[in-house]
């Protein structure tokens, strides 16, 4: 703050602000490393010290054992969770904004009965029990890729009133009124005015979704058996808990015996993380705004 | 009504809506008489028209069972009462009323419809290649033409806008997705039998919560998912507020925004990432604590030992959730006016003082409010940190099982949906009670906190 008179003191706190933050940020970090470096350890080093930070033997085995037996399993997996991830996010930005947008109107009509109604979502629910009856016995998504996108992850109130908040407080009814007397529609008025003056948040939005939907499990863990739909976080989550689950869906049947049990769980481990982990330096800025917006009340 | 004048002859609502009846009528003929289903029976085609639905019958030597559908008889009398509606539509005081009737009776209609479609391949067992027909698809459009032809009565009339048009399609999602799992409720009052199908299962009144609440589970995840909660909003505020503080106090932008990224990371990733990490810490044949830590002849066998499990679920859900909470109070630290701090500065007050005296107090706002929230949700827990860092394990459940890994592993698992139901009916509606008392009394204190 007052940077130019720096007291003693003021040093003191400095160098302890700095060191239990570096303290936790390595505390958050580390166990990624130790992940990563599990992955690249010799199978045989692995057996006899265990995962390590330092690993004596390199080796890279495990890769190769999976890019051999599993490299369909793997990439269908990854085309599924691609394709849910960006259809469930396209049809969120579709439809959140509209439904926020009016709602944000001090002139809609229905503005406090349908306001009412997102939010009494965020209340109550029916529990798992009759969401899973709904899907499954009257819309038959089991097996579906449609059960990847549409059970809970579209849409929740929370959304539309985060996005509620931003259109009120960023667009001004001026602009509005004034679009109106030049003849625009609401339709006009939505996409040439709204829309472009909101693309902050709605990468922020838009970020958070399709993190959602690329680390979603639950719906495949209830509505999917079949492998061949399987997202890469359910993959991955059938092999945490059964590392013969990799075998049963590899191609060859002759490697299975010399399967590098130990080290190929941490392999897929890292395989299911890296792309999150490399893409996070481009979009950290619209995470960190986005986990500040939802404590800022409404 | 006076505002539809001259637009277009068939917006005028004075008149009789014509096409509306004719269409419902001939929506009626085609579900009665043209085939709305198809199936295969020792290699030869048949179909069947909707009166076989009405009445029921038994086909091909009593081997097939056609039974009453309550949903084509609920399509029929929709249709009659919409002809009802369309004929007496002059009368109606306002133009709303009678749009609003259509709309719920085209809905209806649609609604049952759809169900039924999806329902027809179980319907006629041991018949094949079960599906429906073009009687169904001409019902459909019937359906849909209503509604449309409503909504455009409503428009013309200027009783609906675009606005309204915008918020359909996120209002249905909700109807489907959010309230009418709501009518599931009644499951968990009933005795679940897959024969007998939902409808027709019987009632069981209290029973299922009665045998729920004889069992010790009910105990066992009821302070599970109570006392993790409490535990971890402590936490999570404290060490959240803690931190938030050591953050906006770091003098380097560089290196704050390195450490808000670090600690963020956990907060990125799904929990079957985090419960991999986990695996690697506690690993009976290659973990990190049991090989290099404790090292040969005093492993623990983590995945059997319970009293551990405490522990390290709240270790995870902290470093998990640090981040989050840190950068919302560092978000309502930067807030906070400077001037204050230089105030304070002037006068000789010590950071700490400062903190204390200015800092928390003006926290307290977020405090309350981030509070309330997890409050309100007491009785939800993280479904993947308690199933899948325990890694599923049985004999964890005494610590691990909540609420939410219970209801599922009753619906999925074990397959008991009575029991399910009933857990589930108890988490909405005690969570909900829940919810409303703690807004309650936060509006008592403090109005500008209340959520609501």
């Amino acid at each position: 703050m007052e940077s130019s008179v720096k007291g003693k003191s003021e040093i003191t706190f400095q160098i302890i602000c700095n060191v239990v933050m570096i303290f936790l940020s390595l505390a958050a970090i580390l166990p990624f490393i130790l992940l990563f470096m599990s992955s690249i350890t010799d199978e045989k080093a692995l057996l006899v010290d265990g995962y390590s930070f330092f690993p004596r033997i390199f080796s890279t085995y495990a890769y190769e054992y999976l890019f051999v037996t599993n490299r369909s399993s793997i990439l269908r997996s990854y085309g599924t969770t691609l394709f849910v991830t960006v259809v469930g996010t396209a049809l969120s930005l579709l439809i959140a904004p509209m439904l926020a947008w009016p709602l944000s109107r001090k002139d809609y009509p229905r503005r406090k009965i349908i306001s009412f109604f997102v939010f009494f979502t965020m209340l109550f629910n029916g529990g798992l029990v009759p969401n899973y009856i709904m899907w499954t016995q009257i819309f038959n998504v089991k097996n579906t890729i449609a059960a990847l996108i549409f059970p809970t992850l579209l849409m929740n109130g929370f959304i539309i009133m985060l996005l509620r908040t931003n259109f009120s407080q960023n667009i001004h009814p001026a602009f509005i009124e004034a679009a109106k007397i030049d003849g625009a529609g609401e339709i006009k008025i939505y996409q040439t005015i709204v829309m472009p003056l909101s693309r902050p948040i709605m990468a922020t939005v838009g970020l958070m979704i399709a993190l959602g939907y690329w680390n979603d499990w639950q719906n495949g863990l209830y509505y999917i058996t079949d492998s061949k739909l399987y997202s890469l976080q359910q993959l991955l989550n059938n092999i945490l808990k059964n590392i013969q689950a990799l075998a049963s869906l590899s191609t060859s049947v002759t490697v299975v015996s010399d399967m590098p049990g130990t080290g190929i769980r941490m392999a897929m481990a890292v395989i299911g993380v890296l792309p999150i982990i490399a893409l996070y330096p481009f979009f950290q800025n619209y995470f960190i705004k986005g986990i500040a917006l939802g404590g800022v009340k409404e | 009504m006076g505002t539809s004048k001259g637009k277009s002859l068939l917006s005028v609502p004075e008149k009789l809506l014509i096409d509306v009846i004719a269409l419902s009528i001939i929506s009626i003929l085609c579900l009665l008489f043209l085939p709305i289903a198809s199936y295969t029976y020792k290699k030869t085609k048949y179909t069947l028209n909707g009166l076989k639905f009405i009445t029921g019958t038994t086909i091909q030597q009593g081997s097939i069972q056609v039974t009453p559908s309550w949903l084509i008889i609920a399509v029929i009398i929709a249709l009659f009462l919409t002809i009802l509606i369309a004929v007496v539509f002059p009368k109606f005081k306002r133009l709303r009323t009678g749009c609003v009737l259509l709309l719920i009776t085209g809905m209806v209609q649609i609604g049952c419809i759809i169900i039924f479609n999806m329902q027809l391949e179980n319907m006629l067992d041991p018949a094949k290649k079960v599906e429906s027909m073009y009687g169904i698809t001409i019902s459909i459009i019937q359906g849909v033409l209503l509604v449309i032809r409503t909504l455009h009565i409503l428009y013309v009339n200027k009783i609906i806008t675009i606005l309204d048009f915008m918020v359909l399609p996120g209002c249905i999602y909700f109807l489907i997705n959010n309230y009418f799992p709501l009518t599931g409720l009644f499951l968990a009052f009933k005795k679940i039998d897959f024969t007998k199908g939902l409808l027709g299962s019987d009632w069981v009144g209290l029973d299922n919560f009665k045998y729920l609440f004889t069992t010790k589970d009910a105990f066992i995840i009821t302070r599970n998912t109570i006392l993790y909660n409490v535990v971890f909003i402590i936490l999570g505020t404290v060490l959240g507020i803690t931190v938030g503080i050591f953050l906006s106090e770091v003098f380097s932008k560089k290196l704050k925004k390195l450490y808000q990224t670090s600690i963020l990371l956990p907060q990125l990733i799904s929990i079957i990432i985090i419960a991999y990490i986990v695996y690697a810490f506690l690993s009976n044949e290659a973990g990190l604590i049991n090989k290099s830590i404790l090292g040969e002849g005093n492993e623990i066998n983590f995945y059997n030992t319970k009293i551990f499990w405490p522990f390290i679920l709240i270790i995870v859900n902290t470093w998990k959730g640090l981040g989050y909470n840190s950068i919302i109070y560092l978000s309502a630290i930067v807030g906070i006016d400077r001037t204050l701090y230089e105030a304070a500065y002037v006068d000789g007050a010590s950071r700490l003082k400062q903190i204390i005296h200015i800092t928390i107090p003006l926290l307290k706002p977020t405090i309350v409010t981030l509070t309330l929230m997890s409050v309100g949700r007491i009785f939800y827990s993280d479904f993947g940190l308690f199933y899948q860092v325990p890694m599923d394990s049985g004999t964890l459940y005494a610590v691990t099982q909540t609420i939410d890994t219970y209801v599922y592993r009753s619906l999925l698992q074990i397959n008991n949906i009575s029991m399910a139901s009933a857990a589930s009916a108890y988490q909405s509606i005690v969570g909900f009670i829940i919810v409303i008392v703690a807004n309650g009394i936060v509006r008592k204190f403090d109005k500008e906190n209340a959520m609501f």
